[in-house]
Formats: C-alpha cells, sequence, structure tokens
C-alpha cells in the first residue's frame, strides 16, 4: 500500500494539472502536456516519472509515440485511507469530547 | 492528510493528560497507549476491543499542553506507516476551552531504529509533505476520485 507516494505525488499544484488536464483530454504525450503547463518539458517529463512511480499515470507506446494516461483506480486506496482514518479520528474525538464534557460538568475542574 | 478540529471545554494542561496519560488515554482512543514523553522513546498501543491490530511507533517531539507529535504503524507490519500531531492552543475566545488540532500523514517508508535511518525518513517527511498542499492534496482526491466511498 503506498498512499504516501499518492498524495506526495498530488502535493505539487503542476502535478495536480497535469492530471487534471489527462483527465480532461485522455492520453497526451509529453510534449503536449508542456505545451499547456507553465514548466519545461523537462519538468514536464519529471513530474510524469513520479506520477507514474505513485501508479498515477501510465506510459503507453504506439509507434514511435509514448502517451501517458490517466491510471484512475490508483486515487482508490488513497481516498479509502481517507475515508478509514478520517472516520477513525472521527470516533476518537467524539468519545474525547463526551468524556471532557462529563468530567468538566461533574466539576472536575479545579475551580478558578 | 487528515485533518480534525475540536474544541472542548477543559484548559491546554486537562486536555494535553487526556491525550498522553496512559491512564486517560484508553478510555477514548480505543487503544491502550504504553509511552514515555521524550522523543525519540519508543511506543506500544493495544487495541482495547482485543480483536484489532497492535501497533507500535515512536514520539518524536513533546511540547507540554502544546505539541506532541508521534509516528506510528502496524505491528503486523501490514499497511502505512504515518504521523500524528496534536496541536493545542487556548480557544480565541475563551481561556477555559482548548482548540485541538489533530493531523495524521502517511509516511514514506518506516522509521527504523538508527539515527541515520530515522534522520533520512524526517527528510524525506519534510520535502514531500509542504502542509498547506497536502490538506489541498486530501481535497483534490476527495473530488476527483471515481469511487466514492461509503455515503
Amino acid at each position: 500500500m503506498n498512499v504516501d507516494a499518492v498524495f506526495a505525488a498530488l502535493a505539487d499544484p503542476t502535478r495536480r494539472s497535469v492530471l487534471q488536464r489527462l483527465s480532461e483530454q485522455g492520453p497526451l504525450t509529453a510534449t503536449e502536456l508542456a505545451r499547456v503547463t507553465p514548466v519545461s518539458r523537462q519538468a514536464v517529463v519529471k513530474h510524469l516519472s513520479q506520477l507514474a512511480d505513485a501508479g498515477l499515470v501510465g506510459r503507453r507506446r504506439t509507434g514511435r509515440e509514448v502517451r501517458y494516461g490517466l491510471e484512475a483506480g490508483t486515487l482508490d486506496p488513497a481516498q479509502a485511507w481517507l475515508v478509514e482514518v478520517g472516520g477513525q479520528w472521527d470516533r476518537r474525538l467524539r468519545a474525547l469530547d463526551e468524556r471532557l464534557a462529563a468530567r468538566q460538568s461533574k466539576g472536575g475542574e479545579a475551580g478558578p | 492528510m487528515i485533518e480534525r478540529h475540536l474544541i472542548v471545554p477543559v484548559v491546554p494542561e486537562t486536555l494535553w493528560e487526556a491525550l498522553t496519560d496512559p491512564q486517560e488515554v484508553g478510555a477514548w482512543f480505543g487503544h491502550q497507549v504504553e509511552w514515555e514523553l521524550t522523543p525519540g522513546a519508543p511506543a506500544r498501543w493495544t487495541d482495547t476491543d482485543g480483536a484489532g491490530q497492535g501497533r507500535v511507533g515512536v514520539v518524536e517531539e513533546v511540547a507540554p499542553a502544546r505539541r506532541l507529535r508521534f509516528r506510528w504503524w502496524p505491528e503486523s507490519d501490514e499497511g502505512p506507516a504515518s504521523e500524528v500531531t496534536y496541536e493545542l492552543e487556548p480557544a480565541p475566545d475563551d481561556p477555559e476551552c482548548t482548540h485541538l488540532t489533530v493531523r495524521e500523514a502517511p509516511l514514506p517508508e518506516r522509521p527504523e531504529t538508527s539515527a541515520r535511518a530515522r534522520a533520512a525518513t524526517s527528510a524525506n517527511a519534510t520535502v514531500a509533505w509542504d502542509m498547506w498542499d497536502t490538506r489541498h492534496a486530501g481535497l483534490w482526491i476527495r473530488l476527483h476520485s471515481p469511487a466514492r466511498v461509503g455515503a
């Protein structure tokens, strides 16, 4: 489970915009992406490499071209982690809140 | 990556006790904790239901009544390691209340016990986690994930 690589890949606005564009336009080459991204083609290639390592994009070779396409399923474990761990904290904090509120109303605090 | 906020009707020192005293933690956390509040000290959590997983980890930062940071991971080694931070501040309009911020973020690799490995992991974590961007990355996942889990 490599949700940390997914989150790290998403923690950059350029990479998020690359994913956005791939989801809107389908698979694109690095050159096509560089044309619509305000960074150099070299930077785009580095970003695509990190996105590929995180499993967020896949490389597809069509003839002499390499196209990068969104691997949409990769977000699912990251989404699941957010839901599961978020849910755990919601339960814990509810229990903490109830415990402290009960204590407070019993006069558990030392007086001013 | 996860961030939650809570305002509680007690002063920071009382909240700190609830968050850190093993006698108190078991009552709300869902695990019993064994730890020392010293950076670098090992920690262990035992599931209070008995059915679930134990966790182990390391205390990272201790600022009494202000901040606690620790790293933890499943004892069985299945699942990511993550870092949890508690931040405590007096509530802005009521000094008898405390604003608690909880954050949990997954980590690139398991912290080992050697100082060198831990230092390397900290550097990776600093590079990988710009906190402003990770909050937005979490939101981005929610907006763009094709499988909406739950409702």
